[in-house]
């Protein structure tokens, strides 16, 4: 369901950020994706650069294990390889792709509601998505290229002792979510060292 | 970690800006709670997560791919000159990013940004 449905999605994603920045398929140097709602081998990325018709062989990089934070952290990853192209002197055009298909959780929600007359916050809460932006350094012949904005830095922390309060296992029937308790590490002693 | 970074960026230093809520947040809408709760925490008001709200209400939570919706929807209407990105993940991971407007008006053409980004999504 993610191939057919996640990758179609995927690559409109993409050449809507591609259109919007005005450059040619050519000019990407660069693909970072992520998602949480598929684990395919090869990742979803290869079919995505396949039907957009970019170069097969570009450097690519799947994030994994990510979650909710993984668009940040395919920005974060893209921004520290355009600075390491900087570094070399090239230009770096990185095409930065989330995309989820939480419909897949439904089997899932429903064996619970069925087995257990549990409705979980899962089924309620999670959407459909594909986002993509282009991402790039100062590296360029071109000059029309128009910024919507800048990163200027960036951030990651682990929230100590906190692994079992926000997490997303696959189970037997699909996958499961338990979101739920990262609202009491908000508003608790925790949350102070985060911010 | 939100002083911190904000401390190490010299143009924010310069212009004093300490305070979380002198910027816009595009905050993953993770569901309502973390809003609120990060809006609390953080002495923001409703309108500095406007985005967030509005594509949580709107769009729901799309996990990993929600914050760009919301960084668009952000920078569609006026906002604070640089802007909070902020997401959360298993572990609990929390990313953090400081963004700046470019608005044309203040581009002089002769130089480039170290980095830039086209931001566009796809619901």
């Amino acid at each position: 369901m993610f191939l057919e449905h996640g990758v179609k999605l995927s690559v409109a994603a993409c050449r809507k950020a591609i259109d919007q920045w005005g450059g040619d398929l050519s000019e990407i140097t660069h693909v970072v994706a992520t998602t949480c709602t598929n684990s395919a081998n090869p990742g979803y990325d290869h079919y995505v650069i396949k039907q957009l018709g970019l170069n097969q062989s570009i450097e690519k990089v799947l994030l994994h294990g990510v979650g909710c934070s993984g668009g940040l952290a395919a920005l974060r990853t893209a921004a520290n390889i355009a600075l390491g192209s900087s570094f070399r002197r090239k230009p770096a055009r990185i095409l930065v792709l989330a995309c989820e298909i939480s419909s897949t959780l439904v089997r899932s929600e429903l064996d619970s509601i069925h087995k257990n007359q549990e409705v979980r916050i899962g089924v309620a809460l999670f959407s459909d998505c594909a986002s993509a932006v282009v991402i790039g350094n100062g590296f360029s012949n071109r000059y029309d290229e128009e910024p919507i904005l800048e990163l200027l830095d960036w951030d990651h922390r682990i929230i100590q002792e906190t692994e079992k309060d926000l997490g997303f296992d696959v189970d037997p029937v699909g996958k499961c979510i338990c979101p739920c308790f990262i609202i009491h590490v908000l508003t608790s002693n925790k949350a102070g060292k985060l911010f | 970690m939100f002083e911190d970074l904000v401390s190490r960026i010299p143009e924010l230093v310069d212009q004093g800006k300490f305070k979380a809520s002198d910027y816009d947040w595009a905050l993953h809408p993770g569901g309502a709670t973390v809003l609120s709760g990060v809006e609390k925490v953080m002495h923001l008001t409703p309108e500095h997560l406007r985005a967030s709200y509005e594509i949580y209400i709107t769009h729901g939570n799309s996990s990993s791919a929600t914050i760009f919706s919301v960084m668009q929807r952000l920078t569609e209407g006026d906002t604070t000159d640089h802007i909070v990105a902020c997401a959360f993940g298993p572990g609990i991971a929390v990313e953090m990013m400081i963004l700046k407007r470019v608005k044309a008006r203040s581009r002089t053409g002769t130089e480039s940004p170290t980095e830039t980004l086209v931001a566009e999504d796809v619901d």
